[in-house]
C-alpha cells in the first residue's frame, strides 16, 4: 500500500488537472521553459564565488562535501540547461556522457603521462564525441522519442562500457589519479583529510567557468539559434538558421559540460564506477533541472544544492541534529516536481526571474516618458 | 465557481497530495530511523528483561564475578557478568545500507546491536570494557562516502563494513585509511583483497568457488549452465570463484544473465543447452520458484539443478513441492532445524537463536540478522584474545587474523585468513556445506560429502 498511495495520488491529481481532450476548433500550444538573457553576471559571480569560496573555508568536513557534490551536480545540470532549457530535446543519457567522461579520465590518468589540466578536457571532449553521435539521430527525432532513444543508449553504454573490465578493472571500479597543478595536489582526499579546500576552490573554479559558458552561450548569436530552433524548427530555417547544424553544436556543449561535471565527480569520489552513471541518474537529474528551473543557470546552481546528497540536504542533516534526510531527499524532488509541473512550470528560479522581469516591466512603465519634439511641435 | 475558490482548491489538493506522499513514506513499520552517526552508548550492559522459555546462558560456562566486600581484587574476571561501564569502551563503527529501493538490510544492524546488548550484560563486553557501536547507514553513494568519512575520523578500533552496496562507487578502503575494517559481507572484487581489511567469511565468491568444487568432483559435471544476474558483485565472484575451478577441471560453461526481479525464467531457462549435465542458479531464493517451475515445464529434471541456498527457506519447498526434490543445494552450514546436525552444534545453536531473541527482539528470522550477530561475537572473541590494550593498533588485529589458526563460533562456521597467496587476502573462510533435497517439507536435508564442509578458495591458491 505504501508504494500503491503515491501512484494513486499522482494519477488522480493529474487526471482531474489535466485538459480535456482537444475538439475541432480547439487552440492548442506548448509552452516553452523561460529562459531570459542572464542580467548582472559580473555582480552574480562576484556574490556567488565569494560565497562558495567562504563555504570551502567556513564549512566542516561533512558540508563541504555536500557543497562538492552540489557543484558537480551543477556542472552535469548546465548541460540539461543548454539541451532542454534552451534546445528544447530531453536526453536521459547526461549521466551516461558524465559516466564515460570519469572513465576516460581514470584510464588517462592511469595509462598515460597527460597531465592534469588536459586529462579532464580530454575526457570531456571524450564525452562531447558520444554527444555528437547521439545527437545524429536527434536531427530526426524528437520529444519523447528522442528521450527513448537517449534512454536506450544509457542501457547500452551501461552494459558496454560501465561493466567492461577494460574500464573498470577486475575490482569493479576504476581508481581516479590525482590532480596535480604546479606542484599542488588538488586531490579530494589525503589520508584522513576528506575533502580538501585545495579540490574545492578547483572545483568552483571550474563550476564557475562551466556557468559562464552557458551565461555567454545564451548571449552569443548561437544561443539565439539554439532558442529559434526550439522555438520553431521550420520558421528556424525559414530565416535561415541550419537546424542540423545548431543540434549538433547545443548537443556538443551539452555533453561536453555533463563529461565535464563527470571528470570532478570522478576526482571527488577517487574511485569511479558505473551505479553513479545510470539512466535513473539521469531521470533524477533531469528532474531537479525541471524544478530549479531548466531554463536558466540559476536554476542549475538551484538544482545542484537540491540534488541528493547536495548542500540543502547537507544544511537539513546538520540543522536536524545529524538525522539522515537524504531517504526523503528524493521524495522531496518528487513532490516538488509534482507541485511545480501543475503551479509553477518556469521552476523556481524561473518564477523568481519571471516576476522580477515583470516588477522591472511595471516599473518601466510607471516612470514618466519624455513626449517627443515631434509632437510638440504638432500640437503648436 | 470564482477564480479565487478554484486555485485554492488546486492548492488545497496539492498540499494534500504532498500531506499524502509524506505520509506514506514514512508509514514502513520496519524502516528504524536513520542517523548519520548513531552511537550506541555503552548503557547497554544492562540486559534485557529474559523471556522464561528463553535460554540465554552464555556459550562458555564461565563462573559468575564473585562479589566483593571490602577490597577490590586485583584483576576482575569480565568473561562473564556485565561490562564496567566506568572503563573506557571499545568502539566498533558499523556502515551499513538502509532505506534504499536498491536494497535495505537493517537486520544486520539489529543482529549487531543485539549482539552488543549480550556480550556487554552476559559476556564482559570486551575485557571488562564495553563495547560502543559507532553505527552510520546509508542509502547511496553520497552518503555512503559521507559515513565512510565520518566513521574514518570518529577513533574506531575497527569498523565492520556491513552489507554495502554503494561502497564500491567511490575508493572506500583508501578512505577509511588507518582504521582497520574487520568482519561485514564482502561482496566485491575490490573488497577481496585490501591490506587494511578482513572479513570472517568469503562472501559469494567463496561459495560459488565451493560449488564449482563441488560440481566438478563430486557430481561429476562435464559442461554447466550457470544463471546468474549480471552485476558487478556476482560478475566478480563468477570470474574469480566459479571460472578457475572450472577451466582447472576442463569443465565448460555458459552463463545465462537472469533479469532481477525474475518473474518468468522460460527464456532463461530457454537457453541452457541441452547437454548441460547441470543448471546452477546462483541467486536469492526468491528466484527459486519462477526457475524450478520453468525447469519442470521445459523437461529439465530435479537432478540437473544446483541451487545456491544460502537464503533458501521452508516457503520455498512448500511452494514448489516435489518439483525440488533431488536437487543439490550450497547450504552454508548447519542451520537450526536440521534434525541431522550434530547435537552439540544443535545446543549451540539453539542458544545462539535464543540468545537473538531475548537481545534483538525487533530483528528478522534473516540470514544477515545472523550474520551481524555472528560477526560481532567473532569480533568479541578475537579482541579479548589481542586484549583491549592491544586494540589502538591495527598490526596486532591483522596479526592475530593473519596466524592461520582456525577460529569462529558455531554460527559464523569457523574462519582462518590463509588466502592471501591466492590474491584474496581480505577473506578468511571459504568452507560450505552440501545437501541434496530429499523431500518437499525442507526438513530433511540429508550432507552429502559426509557431511563434511568443501572449500573452493583453496583450489584458487593454485
Amino acid at each position: 500500500m505504501r508504494d500503491v498511495v503515491p501512484f494513486m495520488v499522482i494519477v488522480i491529481v493529474l487526471f482531474f488537472r489535466g485538459h480535456r481532450l482537444p475538439t475541432r476548433g480547439t487552440l492548442t500550444g506548448g509552452r516553452q521553459a523561460f529562459a531570459p538573457e542572464p542580467r548582472n553576471i559580473p555582480q552574480a559571480t562576484v556574490v556567488l564565488c565569494s560565497l562558495g569560496l567562504a563555504a570551502i573555508f567556513l564549512f566542516d568536513r561533512a558540508l563541504r562535501l555536500s557543497l562538492y557534490q552540489s557543484m558537480t551536480a551543477t556542472i552535469i545540470v548546465l548541460s540539461i540547461v543548454v539541451l532542454t532549457g534552451y534546445l528544447g530535446q530531453v536526453s536521459l543519457a547526461q549521466a551516461v556522457f558524465a559516466g564515460l567522461a570519469g572513465f576516460i579520465l581514470g584510464k588517462l590518468g592511469a595509462e598515460t603521462g597527460i597531465p592534469f589540466p588536459l586529462t579532464p578536457l580530454l575526457a570531456a571532449i571524450g564525452a562531447m564525441a558520444l554527444g555528437v553521435i547521439v545527437a545524429i539521430p536527434a536531427l530526426r527525432v524528437r520529444g519523447i522519442q528522442l528521450a527513448v532513444v537517449t534512454m536506450a543508449l544509457g542501457v547500452a553504454v551501461g552494459t558496454l562500457i560501465f561493466s567492461n573490465k577494460f574500464f573498470i578493472g577486475d575490482t569493479g571500479a576504476i581508481p581516479i589519479e590525482s590532480p596535480d597543478l604546479f606542484g599542488i595536489d588538488l586531490a579530494s582526499n589525503i589520508g584522513a583529510d576528506f575533502n580538501r579546500w585545495e579540490y574545492g576552490v578547483m572545483l568552483l573554479l571550474v563550476t564557475s567557468l562551466c556557468s559562464l559558458l552557458v551565461v555567454n552561450l545564451r548571449r552569443s548569436n548561437t544561443g539565439r539559434r539554439i532558442l529559434a530552433v526550439r522555438a520553431n524548427e521550420a520558421a528556424a530555417a525559414a530565416s535561415g538558421v541550419d537546424v542540423a547544424q545548431t543540434k549538433l553544436v547545443a548537443f556538443a556543449i551539452s555533453s561536453f559540460l555533463a563529461g565535464m561535471g563527470g571528470a570532478m565527480l570522478a576526482y571527488l569520489r577517487g574511485q569511479l564506477s558505473g551505479d553513479s552513471f545510470s539512466v535513473f541518474v539521469s531521470l533524477s537529474l533531469v528532474a531537479f533541472a525541471y524544478l530549479g528551473g531548466i531554463g536558466l543557470v540559476s536554476g542549475a546552481l538551484l538544482a545542484g544544492a537540491i540534488a541528493p546528497g547536495g548542500l540543502v540536504v547537507g544544511l537539513m542533516d546538520a540543522g536536524f541534529g545529524g538525522e539522515n534526510l537524504d531517504t526523503y531527499a528524493n521524495l522531496f524532488g518528487g513532490i516538488g516536481l509534482i507541485v511545480t509541473a501543475i503551479f509553477n512550470t518556469d521552476g523556481i528560479a524561473g518564477k523568481t526571474a519571471r516576476t522580477l522581469q515583470a516588477r522591472r516591466a511595471r516599473r518601466e512603465l510607471q516612470q514618466p516618458q519624455p513626449v517627443p519634439e515631434r509632437t510638440m511641435e504638432a500640437a503648436t | 465557481m470564482t477564480y479565487w475558490t478554484r486555485t485554492s482548491l488546486w492548492r488545497l489538493l496539492a498540499l494534500l497530495c504532498a500531506f499524502v506522499l509524506i505520509a506514506a513514506a514514512c508509514s514502513s513499520g520496519d524502516d528504524d530511523d536513520d542517523a548519520a552517526i548513531q552511537t550506541n552508548e555503552p548503557a547497554a550492559t544492562t540486559a534485557p528483561e529474559p523471556e522464561p522459555e528463553a535460554n540465554a546462558t552464555p556459550a562458555t560456562a564461565e563462573p559468575a564475578p564473585q562479589e566483593v566486600d571490602e577490597e577490590p581484587p586485583v584483576e576482575m574476571d569480565f568473561s562473564s557478568g556485565p561490562a564496567d561501564d566506568s572503563l573506557e569502551p571499545v568502539r566498533i563503527g558499523l556502515l551499513n545500507q538502509e532505506n534504499d529501493v536498491i536494497g535495505s538490510f537493517p537486520e544486520f544492524r539489529l543482529g549487531v546491536e543485539g549482539a552488543v546488548a549480550y556480550l556487554n550484560a552476559e559476556n564482559g563486553g570486551i575485557n571488562g570494557h564495553p563495547i560502543e557501536i559507532v553505527s552510520c547507514v546509508q542509502n547511496g553513494v553520497e552518503k555512503a562516502q559521507e559515513c565512510a568519512q565520518e566513521l574514518a575520523s570518529s577513533d574506531l578500533v575497527s569498523l565492520m563494513n556491513g552489507v554495502n552496496i554503494w561502497t564500491f562507487a567511490f575508493d572506500f578502503y583508501a578512505t577509511m585509511g588507518d582504521t582497520p575494517i574487520i568482519g561485514g559481507l564482502p561482496l566485491f572484487a575490490s573488497d577481496y583483497n585490501q591490506p587494511n581489511a578482513r572479513y570472517f567469511n568469503g562472501g559469494s565468491i567463496s561459495i560459488y568457488a565451493a560449488m564449482a568444487r563441488f560440481a566438478a568432483e563430486e557430481l561429476g559435471a562435464k559442461k554447466v549452465a550457470v544463471l546468474v544476474n549480471s552485476n558487478p558483485a556476482a560478475d566478480a565472484a563468477v570470474a574469480d570463484g566459479l571460472a578457475p575451478i572450472f577451466e582447472q577441471f576442463g569443465i565448460e560453461f555458459v552463463n545465462i544473465n537472469v533479469p532481477l526481479p525474475l518473474t518468468d525464467a522460460i527464456p532463461a531457462m530457454s537457453e541452457v543447452p541441452d547437454d548441460a549435465d547441470l543448471v546452477m542458479l546462483l541467486a536469492a531464493q526468491n528466484e527459486w520458484i519462477p526457475v524450478i517451475r520453468a525447469a519442470s515445464q521445459l523437461g529439465i529434471e530435479p537432478e540437473r539443478m544446483f541451487y545456491s541456498g544460502t537464503c533458501a527457506a521452508a516457503d520455498v519447498y512448500a511452494e514448489v513441492g516435489d518439483l525440488i526434490v533431488g536437487s543439490w543445494m550450497a547450504r552454508g552450514g548447519f542451520v537450526n532445524e536440521d534434525p541431522w546436525a550434530p547435537q552439540e552444534v544443535k545446543d549451540l545453536l539453539a542458544q545462539f537463536e535464543a540468545n537473538i531473541e531475548v537481545y534483538a527482539p525487533e530483528a528478522p528470522d534473516a540470514v544477515f540478522t545472523s550474520l551481524g550477530w555472528a560477526t560481532l561475537n567473532d569480533l568479541h572473541d578475537l579482541y579479548e584474545e589481542i586484549g583491549f590494550e592491544n586494540l589502538a593498533n591495527p598490526a596486532n588485529i591483522f596479526a592475530a587474523m593473519d596466524d592461520g589458526q582456525s577460529r569462529g563460533r558455531v554460527g559464523s562456521y569457523g574462519w582462518s585468513c590463509i588466502y592471501e597467496d591466492a590474491g584474496l587476502v581480505s577473506l578468511c573462510s571459504g568452507d560450505n556445506l552440501f545437501v541434496e533435497i530429499a523431500d518437499s517439507d525442507g526438513n530433511s536435508l540429508p550432507p552429502v560429502n559426509d557431511g563434511a564442509y568443501v572449500n573452493g578458495l583453496s583450489l584458487l591458491e593454485g
